[in-house]
């Protein structure tokens, strides 16, 4: 487990892909050898909940508390983790399977894996959207006021958890049939960067959706006042 | 089909990483959560069907009714350290050992969750029924419709799909129609 003690130089060589997380920190590469307490500190970042969603990602063994990661630093953290998947991750790997058809121009099962993504982008993008415009602001809201809005409790939960499920298994779906049926003759060097960049994204997503169903979702419920365990 | 809930209540980490692994691998069933602490077990009485593994000491603990923790059709399974601690009352469909081996635990689990084995190397090619459904899925059609076309019962085209993704290890009914597409089983 990742502490506050550690340097975060070595948290970040033992597990690069946490380098994406920390950006979300405003934190790059050239961290000297500074502890993550007194990164935190430099930053003005809240110690228990940047430990908790480091820790969420560093490990699927971990499960995050609800009670370590505050509302507020959770909800700007998805903001900018939407943000990295609008503006990097979904046009690249957009941009990394039209590469794919380039070089192996009239291809119809590209072709079709080009149009199955670019629906499953639209998709992912109208979900993203959805949780910027309708949810966050009303979470800020509650978290102003709190005060509940017991009626529509329902109607939150329900939605984010069904689409999440959907959306990784329309990913990881996509990551089996390239596996499976990309042409042969397509350039393996690029059909290799395309396969990690999906599987590290379809990991990403799972984490990401672990923090919204595991502690977005019972905080939430908590704030509209009502029982948390019926999301469990 | 409604998924059910699946949750470990255990204070050991060990157990409860060693059977979501198990379950995982063995029946393909993720556990949805796990409760870590005794004093959330009177909570667990509002779960409504669900699988519950729990440790036998917290029932015993708490005092919990087994017939309670049952109510909302919930199925109950104890985890003991030895037999003797298998009888707190009330009645619970069957309990698992701390010194139970892989197999013995397998066993188990495949009376708690039924279902035909993974597909292994060779037996993961698709029926000739099954890639008629499958057609059909990806023309966007309905298990009621693909029932009619087909002049089968509701319940096979259900029990086709479900084998359908299992083989080809797809979930979602979009990557269905693009395996469909992609070998030109459908235009």
């Amino acid at each position: 487990m990742i502490t506050e003690s550690q340097k975060l130089s070595d948290v970040i060589g033992q597990n690069i892909l946490l380098l994406p997380v920390l950006n979300r920190f405003d934190i790059k590469p050239g961290v000297g050898e500074k502890t993550i307490k007194s990164i935190c500190i430099e930053h003005g970042i809240q110690l228990k909940s940047f430990l908790a969603i480091l820790n969420t990602y560093n490990s699927q063994l971990f499960f995050p508390k609800a009670e370590d990661v505050d509302m507020a630093v959770l909800v700007q953290f998805l903001r900018r983790t939407h943000t990295y998947y609008l503006d990097y991750t979904l046009p690249r790997i957009e941009k990394l399977i039209s590469q794919l058809a380039v070089d192996y121009p009239g291809s119809k099962p590209l072709a079709m894996i080009e149009s199955y993504y670019s629906e499953y982008k639209k998709q992912l993008t109208a979900h993203i959207e959805y949780e910027e415009t309708d949810l966050f602001p009303i979470i800020n809201k509650l978290l102003g006021k709190q005060n509940g809005f017991p009626e529509k409790a329902d109607y939150y939960s329900d939605k984010i958890q069904h689409e999440h499920v959907n959306v990784e298994d329309k990913l990881s779906d996509l990551k089996t049939i390239l596996i499976k049926f990309l042409p042969e003759s397509v350039n393996e060097n690029a059909s290799c960067e395309l396969l990690f960049e999906l599987s590290r994204f379809e990991q990403e997503l799972l984490d990401h959706a672990r923090f919204e169903d595991k502690i977005l979702i019972p905080k939430l419920a908590k704030l509209l006042k009502i029982k948390p365990e019926r999301h469990g | 089909m409604v998924k059910q809930k699946v949750v470990v209540a255990h204070a050991s980490g060990i157990v409860q990483k060693g059977l979501a692994d198990i379950l995982q691998h063995t029946s393909d069933v993720p556990v949805s959560h796990f409760v870590s602490h005794v004093s959330e077990v009177p909570l667990l009485a509002r779960l409504k069907k669900s699988v519950l593994f729990i440790d036998v000491q917290w029932v015993i603990q708490q005092r919990a009714d087994l017939y309670e923790l049952k109510r909302n059709r919930n199925r109950v399974f104890l985890i003991a350290n030895d037999e003797e601690a298998w009888f707190p009352g009330g009645s619970y469909e069957g309990a698992f050992l701390i010194t139970d081996d892989l197999q013995a635990i397998q066993q188990k689990l495949a009376v708690i969750f039924p279902q035909q084995p993974k597909a292994v190397n060779g037996q993961s090619e698709l029926t000739q029924r099954e890639t008629e459904v499958l057609k059909l899925v990806a023309r966007g059609r309905s298990n009621k419709e693909i029932a009619e076309v087909l002049s089968i019962s509701l319940h096979t085209v259900i029990s086709h799909r479900k084998n359908i993704c299992r083989k080809l290890e797809i979930k979602t009914i979009s990557g269905l129609t693009l395996y469909a597409l992609i070998n030109n089983l459908v235009s």
